[in-house]
């Protein structure tokens, strides 16, 4: 078992948001059962007021599942060099089977809070409550979630093994080599880039000519292209930009340029991105909703509407950052070379 | 429910502003102290006029006002205003509706001691989120027309019992209401004062506001300013002229 | 927007309003924070600093063992083992500790080669700290001392330093220099002398040292090498430094670990107290929240407005006890935890450790603080926030 300040500091607050979400489950289940809109008795005003905890409790969980992504990775890199044949955060990953899917599971964490959080401000704004029910049973099955991510935590790191090999991000991620980050690491360099830009610019007109794009198929179309845009820039990450940033055509590494090395580079690539497709995607489960509950179409309207321009302002914010990199590097070697050519 | 009706007596038609049908409140419901304050009341207001409730304390005279300023929920019954039907209304559109039509001044005031005349006025515009400057002008406006802009940066617990009551009522205008409802104006005034307020409501009726007022001072009974008195006893309507 | 502004505006007024209580609430976090932080920074530097120093040694050191402990080694083998492929160097170190009965602190005694300033980038300087360079090289009975030494011995240049040898006889250094490095722990307790003065005052033989380093530029052969140096020297120590990495590591996380864990005590306790102090109200406190409600606040924005405050109060105590943490860590030295880390080393005056922050782990502090404390408040700020005002003007 290895551990440090920072597990400590990571499980500790990580507890502290298990036990806050537990009572918001708790109500969920109150609520579900014993809801009646229609009724003015005693328990219904409660149980209103239950739901006012409910959103409290999860607008600022999603607070805290921000630092808890932030701080796993943090404490994954810090334990690095504890683990042989590890150099960053990948290695550390990389040693025990949880380590990938505890990544993955705050990140989706992130975007289920978020999501919620979107149904329930849209609820509050129309009378008669359409999306309670909605929303409470949505509770009672993201709180599991939470729950296996502390205990996914807890048997991730009292199982990381000192004596174990891993490998690092030299590894995993290289060019030509089998496995998984590999195969997106040898994307090659230039068509990546091409495509990253296209699709993404693509997004960026589709929010521009938003207020023109009413249709449900065309707001579907675009949330779909906002969660393939985040699987495309990670691609991209790895495959062109965290080169770039390190100037360094065999360094794929997506979380190296997150360290203070780097000026903490690495938020203001990946900030963006998740925003822009946090955003996107909502517009759809939105436009879901408006077509359950029609009730709710003139306030999801108006909605849509913001998020498709922030989106689209987002995305283009990506660009830029991840693009920063390699016009700099065009900058200073002329705007002639490639990294990549360099390397290999 | 409806928004236009008959008032009680004229072939007129007159607009309802507020329209409570079969209203009953029940505090401690199910507890051993449980008791009903309004049985069964069923009122309308008409729109620009200032209607009295008048009777002796514990008579619900309170409950029905906080009723109609949608403070309270009924525990039975419906209440409309400005046509809208409000009693299944979810807190936050309640609120919001009351932001925007009511105002209340409360029978102890219920100004914020420890802030100064200034922050209890502003306070109550934050949450429409209204530039500053509207939101400063406005203030300024009241505090001038009630005379209290020389203790505008006196904390509201050294003003006068006078003072406090001006401060309570600019407060209630500070949003611009159709509805002011008044809970016992003159119970902590002595005459003179009492017709002084007595005076202010009756300017605010003619500025257009309707007023609903709850008192069972015969100074304010007797003032002539009700178009409408309305008499309650024991939670119920016993009278009305 | 502008509601919450105002909101914002308002919650610090509050705040101030009751200002006692809550600059008690700030300094307690403070505290707390500190305490924490002071750790963080404390470990992160002095193992940055073991890092540094360990990146100066060889790739692999031999010892010879004997019933478990360390021997001199025999200097034989020396030419056996630079013949193994990937071994650029091999030499046998001479060095010591030495217990100073009137500080009583260790000082660590080392017999130069004649590189040490390249190897170990030292850098002579005169008593007023200006840089020698190159110095003239050490004589017999002469000495060059790490700062530290020179100012809790109080001696100045060509001064004496007064020891007993391996035999208890009386030996005397002249001090002829000053060093320090960019490894700071070095030079705070380090004598560097002739080698042949050092082997002298250990009561080494001519044909051994206390152990041998031996380089090995190519990380990736030094398992290999270092099974071969075995085959060599059956029963010898062979430590590949970079394992010494792991193990430094361990044992700053180790401490580090256990002050932490006390100060996360002192953090649950906290975590107690700041409950009460939101739940327990006073009956003005209520009405006011009351009158707020009845004027048209929703039940949200007396909760976003409580949460506001619990924020704000949280995040001036967490910067209070991050700066006063580095201020006292990086500036005064840190006198209060040295100690504890330090560990069988009192000479560690001022010891200027070279300031060291990671912005992001200070993310991570605030997960561990910020974060509970916030949690922590939400039920009581809601119970709080959701009563009737009628109900409450009633009582």
């Amino acid at each position: 078992m290895i551990w440090n300040g920072w597990v400590l500091a990571l499980i500790t607050g990580q507890i502290g948001v298990v036990a806050i979400n537990a009572t918001a489950f708790a109500n969920a289940f109150r609520i579900i059962f014993h809801w009646n809109t229609s009724s003015m008795s005693a328990r219904q005003l409660d149980l209103e007021r239950r739901s006012e905890l409910i959103a409290t409790i999860v607008s600022w969980s999603l607070l805290f599942q921000v630092f808890s992504l932030v701080v796993f990775e943090i404490t994954a890199r810090s334990l690095a060099s504890f683990i042989p044949g590890a150099m960053c955060t990948t290695g550390t990953l990389q040693a025990h089977p949880l380590g990938w899917p505890i990544l993955f599971v705050k990140m989706s964490a992130l975007y289920l809070y978020g999501w919620w959080t979107v149904i329930n401000h849209v609820d509050m704004q129309v009378e008669g409550f359409p999306l309670t029910k909605l929303k409470n049973w949505y509770m009672v099955v993201l709180f599991p979630l939470l729950a296996l991510d502390l205990l996914m935590q807890v048997v991730y790191f009292t199982g990381l093994d000192p004596s174990v090999i891993s490998s690092c991000c030299g590894v995993i991620f290289e060019v030509g080599a089998e496995g998984f980050g590999s195969s997106v690491a040898s994307l090659p360099p230039k068509g990546t880039q091409v495509a990253l830009t296209g699709f993404v610019l693509v997004l960026i007109i589709s929010s521009v000519l938003g207020k023109w794009i009413t249709t449900d198929i065309g707001k579907i179309v675009y949330s779909l292209g906002s969660l393939a845009g985040l699987i495309v820039g990670v691609a991209g990450v790895i495959a062109f930009i965290a080169p770039y940033t390190y100037m360094m055509p065999a360094l794929h590494c997506p979380f190296i340029f997150l360290d203070q090395e780097h000026l903490n580079y690495g938020y203001l690539v990946y900030m963006p991105l998740f925003g822009a497709s946090f955003l996107g995607t909502s517009v759809g489960i939105l436009v879901t909703l408006e077509n359950r509950f029609p009730s709710l179409k003139l306030t999801v309207d108006r909605i849509s509407l913001n998020f498709l321009r922030y989106s689209g302002g987002l995305w283009g914010l990506f660009l830029l950052f991840a693009y920063a990199p390699i016009v700099k590097f065009w900058l200073e070697t002329g705007g002639t070379a490639d990294l990549f050519r360099v390397g290999y | 429910m409806d928004g236009i009706g008959a008032g009680s007596g004229g072939g007129i038609p007159v607009v309802n502003i507020i329209s409570v049908r079969q209203v009953t409140k029940t505090f401690y419901e199910h507890q051993p102290n449980e008791f009903t304050a309004v049985k069964e009341i069923s009122i309308d207001i008409a729109a620009g006029g200032t209607t009295v409730l008048a009777g002796p304390s514990g008579s619900g005279k309170t409950t029905l006002l906080a009723l109609m300023g949608l403070i309270s929920r009924p525990t039975s019954g419906r209440i409309s205003i400005l046509g809208k039907e409000t009693s299944l209304l979810g807190e936050r559109l309640r609120t919001l509706f009351r932001r925007q039509h009511v105002g209340f001044i409360f029978q102890h005031f219920q100004l914020i001691g420890d802030l100064n005349a200034r922050d209890n006025l502003d306070l109550v515009l934050y949450q429409e989120g209204l530039p500053l400057k509207s939101i400063r002008a406005r203030r300024d406006q009241l505090l001038e027309r009630f005379g209290l802009l020389g203790k505008a940066s006196y904390k509201a617990a050294v003003l006068s019992g006078g003072e406090k009551q001006r401060l309570a009522i600019a407060r209630s205008l500070m949003n611009d209401p159709e509805i002011v409802l008044v809970d016992e104006p003159t119970a902590h005034l002595d005459t003179a004062l009492s017709l002084d307020v007595i005076e202010l409501f009756r300017q605010l009726n003619r500025g257009g506001k309707t007023l609903v007022i709850a008192s069972h001072d015969p100074l304010v009974v007797n003032s002539g300013i009700a178009a409408r008195i309305i008499d309650l006893r024991d939670g119920r309507v016993v009278q009305e002229s | 927007m502008r509601s919450f502004l105002y909101t914002a505006d308002f919650a610090l007024k509050r705040l101030l309003r009751s200002r006692t209580k809550n600059l008690s609430i700030t300094c307690l976090f403070a505290l707390i924070v500190f305490l924490l932080s002071g750790v963080d920074f404390m470990s992160g530097a002095l193992y940055h600093e073991t890092l540094k120093a360990i990146d100066f040694q060889p790739a692999i050191i031999a010892q010879n063992v004997k019933a478990g402990r360390q021997v001199p080694i025999d200097l034989a083998p020396i030419k056996e083992i630079s013949s193994i492929p990937g071994v650029s160097s091999v030499r046998g170190r001479l060095w010591g500790y030495y217990f100073d009965p009137y500080t009583g602190a260790n000082y660590t005694i080392v017999g130069d080669p004649g590189d040490l300033e390249a190897s170990w980038k030292l850098v002579c300087r005169s008593p007023d700290g200006h840089e020698r360079g190159q110095p003239e090289p050490l004589k017999n009975g002469e000495a060059f001392v790490g700062e530290g030494i020179a100012r809790v011995r109080h001696v100045g240049m060509d001064g004496l330093l007064n020891f007993r040898d391996h035999a208890a006889r009386p030996v005397s250094f002249t001090v002829k220099g000053f060093f320090s490095s960019p490894v700071s722990l070095w030079t705070h307790d380090l004598i560097v002398v002739r080698e042949d003065d050092a082997r002298e005052f250990f009561g080494l033989s001519e044909r051994s040292a206390w152990d041998l380093a031996i380089d090995v530029p190519n990380e990736l052969e030094v398992a290999n090498v270092g099974e071969k140096i075995l085959r060599i020297m059956p029963g010898a120590r062979v430590i590949a430094t970079s394992q010494l990495k792991r193990t430094y590591g361990s044992s700053y996380g180790f401490r580090s670990g256990m002050l932490m864990s006390v100060s996360v005590i002192c953090l649950l306790a906290f975590l107690i107290l700041a409950y009460d102090r939101v739940a327990q109200l006073s009956r003005e406190e209520q009405r006011e929240i009351a009158i707020l409600k009845a004027v048209g606040w929703e039940t949200r924005d007396v909760i976003r407005m409580n949460m506001l405050q619990s924020l704000i109060l949280s995040l001036t105590g967490f910067l209070l006890g991050i700066v006063l943490s580095y201020v006292h860590v990086f500036t005064a030295g840190a006198p209060l935890l040295r100690i504890v880390f330090s560990g069988w080393s009192v000479l560690y005056p001022q010891h200027p450790l070279p300031p060291l922050v990671d912005l992001s782990r200070v993310f991570g502090l605030m997960f561990m603080t910020v974060v509970p404390y916030l949690a922590v408040g939400i039920i009581p700020v809601w119970t709080v926030s959701v009563r009737d005002p009628e109900e409450v003007f009633r009582s």
